[in-house]
């Protein structure tokens, strides 16, 4: 399969600050999560891939062409930006419509895949509304339906689902799903594991502008279970479940606070099997256990280190 | 969504009318566009007022007001007014709304982009001047000697001849500032409102830097006999006495300064990196 989104030794810097550094990445059609706290160097690589920027150093080709200032390249291109931001006195309607004008369709043909677009993002009840009254969500699904009105082969979506409703996001989820499997590449970015988790298995990690890891999304899931943990658990009697855990040589720190005890252990697995048979010997009522490290961000501080 | 379709290259003409009325639409809804009108409309009470005086020892010939308004007001000041107003915001609106990336991932020429929102400018405020001119060169005929007369009328057509192109000269600076400068405003006002009056008054080939030079020598022979203090000059008369220019070769510039400048703006939007948020967005 041939790569549709290629760089090589893509670097992107602004004065002294490095966005994106020696980047080596190779992207096929499906979907693919473009992963990374903020900072990372997602939307940059993102501008990059669409030509907003010019490269420092290195080169981005996008269907196998270079993308600055390439209109056919943007034919074939859809964008959904990260910022919140709109023409003023527009309805959602209007703004994909005039969106549609500008990517050089006739007036018919902008109406009707304005329509469309506002329909695949279940808008269509609320399309004709000011902007400025639409909840955050509702603006980002216009957003959306902008960046997939004129049908493009390659999406860009930065941070989509920041602002979406459970209901929003599933159907985003639905219409991203589509497109992959409909041959259409797709760059989701986005911080946020679970969201990647549930549309695709690939991903690409990215942190202070450098590739971290590329692959499968089960692989990262294996890094956070085999990374050392921080887990907090409620229960009546904590001393007591901590001495359950004291002896133990995976166990490396035990702290205990407001009625909760924090175990960091090195064998997150064994530690879970322990607790289990540990709440169900001893009788413990456990109020609630957490698990702060369970997060992509724990994942990155693990594997840069 | 189905089977992935390459898609033909939309027309030229295509994008600049969609540019052309994106802007067109975008404007008509704005404040500014009803704050534009009335300031431009609000001298047309001033012939008004001297009707109502004409009796007294203040009165002025409509003639002599029509041209006054027209000159001093309204190519001098308002054409400029507008400009600053509409033209910055061309581009300039959307790189500060952040609404630029959009724009320029759509697969639109940046010239397409240009013209056609340069010519929605040069729409919106040509309605506006021509109306309040008009509306101007109507109140005028309420004065002594001024009648809307063959010849007056002529005037009238020439009037807004000129106006149409101080806009576009005007239009063209203020355009390009929009998308090289972070506060278009304040350097046009720089340009327009200082730096124009300054080269009027040094002596030299200063004044050739300006649209002022250009638009003046367009205007009507009969409105080039003024009673500008600045002409009034020691150094303005003997400027004047020295560089004068045809009315072709104030038009030629005009026409040629104004595609340099949108030159320079497509230019400018296909080099500059305008995408919001830069090193550490994400």
């Amino acid at each position: 399969m041939s790569a549709v989104i290629e760089a090589r030794g893509l670097s992107k810097w602004f004065g002294e600050v490095v966005a994106v550094n020696n980047l080596h990445v190779s992207v096929e059609p499906g979907v693919t999560g473009l992963l990374g706290p903020n900072g990372a160097g997602k939307s940059t690589f993102i501008k990059l891939a669409l030509g907003l920027y010019a490269p420092s150093r290195g080169s981005v080709r996008v269907l196998g062409q270079r993308p600055r200032n390439n209109l056919e390249v943007l034919r074939r291109v859809g964008y959904c930006p990260e910022a919140d931001k709109f023409f003023t006195n527009t309805t959602g309607y209007e703004f994909v419509f005039w969106m549609n004008r500008l990517w050089g369709m006739g007036r018919r043909e902008a109406r009707e895949k304005a329509e469309t677009a506002c329909e695949m993002v279940k808008m269509t009840a609320r399309m004709h509304d000011p902007i400025e009254e639409y909840s955050r969500g509702m603006r980002q699904r216009i957003k959306v339906a902008q960046a997939l009105a004129s049908d493009p082969e390659v999406l860009f979506l930065d941070e989509p689902m920041s602002g979406l409703d459970p209901e929003g996001r599933e159907d985003l989820f639905k219409v991203i799903r589509g497109l992959g499997e409909a041959g259409r590449t797709v760059i989701l970015s986005t911080h946020v594991l679970y969201e990647v988790e549930r549309i695709t298995s690939r991903v690409l990690l990215l942190h202070n502008g450098c590739v971290l890891a590329e692959g499968d999304v089960r692989q990262i899931r294996d890094l956070i279970d085999e990374h050392p943990h921080a887990v907090t658990v409620k229960c009546r009697d904590p001393r007591k479940l901590a001495a359950g855990f004291v002896d133990d040589a995976s166990t490396l720190s035990t702290e205990f606070v407001d009625g909760a005890v924090t175990i960091r252990t090195a064998d997150p697995n064994a530690f879970y099997q322990q607790l289990n048979d540990l709440v169900l010997d001893d009788d413990l009522v456990v109020e609630s256990i957490t698990c702060p490290d369970d997060n992509l961000q724990s994942v990155f501080d693990y594997l840069i280190r | 969504m189905g089977e992935i379709r390459h898609q033909s290259a939309p027309r030229y003409w295509a994008h600049l009318t969609g540019a052309f009325m994106q802007t067109l639409v975008m404007t008509m809804r704005r404040w500014r566009m009803i704050l534009a009108s009335l300031v431009a409309l609000a001298p047309v009470t001033i012939p008004l007022m001297l009707a109502f005086l004409s009796e007294h020892e203040f009165a002025e010939s409509g003639s002599k007001t029509f041209v006054m308004l027209t000159e001093h007001l309204y190519l001098a000041a308002m054409a400029p007014l507008l400009a600053l107003f509409f033209g910055t915001m061309l581009l300039g609106e959307d790189v500060e709304a952040g609404t630029i990336p959009y724009i320029l991932t759509r697969p639109i020429p940046r010239s397409a982009l240009v013209l056609g929102r340069f010519g929605a400018y040069l729409s919106v405020a040509s309605a506006i001047l021509l109306t309040a001119i008009g509306a101007a060169f109507g109140a005028c005929t309420a004065l002594g000697g001024f009648s809307a007369s063959g010849a007056n009328l002529m005037l009238l057509a020439h009037y807004a001849g000129v106006a149409v192109l101080a806009l576009m000269g005007y239009g063209a600076v203020a355009v390009c500032m929009g998308a090289l400068l972070k506060r278009p405003i304040v350097f046009g006002v720089l340009f327009m409102f200082f730096w124009q009056r300054v080269a009027n008054v040094v002596p030299g080939a200063i004044d050739f830097l300006t649209i002022d030079k250009y638009v003046s020598t367009l205007s009507p022979k009969l409105a080039t006999v003024r009673a500008d203090p600045y002409i009034r000059s020691a150094l303005a008369e003997l400027r004047a006495e020295h560089i004068t220019l045809s009315g072709g070769f104030a038009f030629v510039m005009l026409v040629l300064i104004t595609a340099a400048l949108l030159g320079i703006t497509c230019f400018v939007l296909r080099h500059r990196e305008y995408a919001q948020g830069g090193a550490g967005a994400g």
